[in-house]
């Protein structure tokens, strides 16, 4: 199979970019974690304000391996800012359906979001990636990628809605 | 010394804005890294479509200890997306002169930021620390942070550009 098409997100393809969502979360055994509705996804996507950018690989109907399907995949981004060096590209999501791997797509997503990147003057893409998840690591290093965590130590950090709450109500 | 006043930052306070980053840089040494200019500053975060939005901490004339120096902290911060729960605020850059620390502008700086992300129907707050930085990271832990690297295993990765060229080169 060689035939898929890579295009930008648009708000038809909301139902499907949820369900690869929920697949990604799925394989990560996080699934009952996705909290978002479609609603949301609509609104923070293709509102006034698009709080993220989407691009989704799409197979012809005859190509189909997956029954009724046709976005087989995704790649979730948005631009973020270095006080050093300006507009990076950050990629948040990333995921081909199971079926329609290994067939060049995810690279071809990759070579996309570089060339977005490159044409949108981002300095570079930054993303995460947890640990145990070799496959990808070797994937992202194979382009190039480097470890940052590994090299200048930076940990991810969280403060959740009920500790923003307290700070905020404090006197 | 008690009076400070916090307030969304202005197109004028661009210059006040890449001192204090190159401020914040020469204390981790790496004042050379900053290749941001004021031009670029102005047009990222006061165009039409902002990439970063800042707060900046300011004292009255009297009450200067640093010759000319009125804008004496500041807090760079963007929206990303989390896809299983939607918009996040992320703390980029987030500092105060030495002569003005001890005041509690931090602590002021901090909660103003919870009340922006509650505000803004953000779920969490996200930023990074360096391992060794064992000030910073006590000082978001008492407010409640988790070390998500820690806790998960996330690592932060990095495509440059010269890779990024690559790949948008690649057949």
């Amino acid at each position: 199979m060689a035939n898929f098409n890579l295009r930008k997100a648009e708000p038809k393809d909301v139902p499907d970019i949820l369900r690869l969502i929920k697949e990604l979360a799925k394989y990560e055994d996080m699934e009952d974690q996705v909290i978002l509705t479609e609603k949301d996804l609509l609104e923070d996507g293709f509102g006034d304000h698009p709080f993220y950018h989407c691009m989704v690989a799409e197979v012809p109907a005859e190509h189909r391996k997956v029954e009724g399907y046709a976005v087989i995949g995704f790649a979730m981004y948005y631009f973020t800012y270095d006080p050093w060096i300006g507009k990076l590209l950050y990629l948040e999501d990333f995921y081909v359906m199971k079926e329609y791997r290994g067939f060049g797509i995810g690279s071809e997503i990759l070579k996309t979001l570089s060339d977005t990147a490159v044409k949108s003057r981002c300095s570079s893409m930054h993303f995460i990636v947890a640990e145990s998840n070799k496959a990808s690591i070797d994937f992202y290093k194979r382009r190039g990628a480097s470890d940052l965590s590994l090299q200048e130590g930076w940990r991810l950090f969280r403060i959740d809605k009920e500790n923003l709450l307290k700070m905020s109500a404090e006197e």
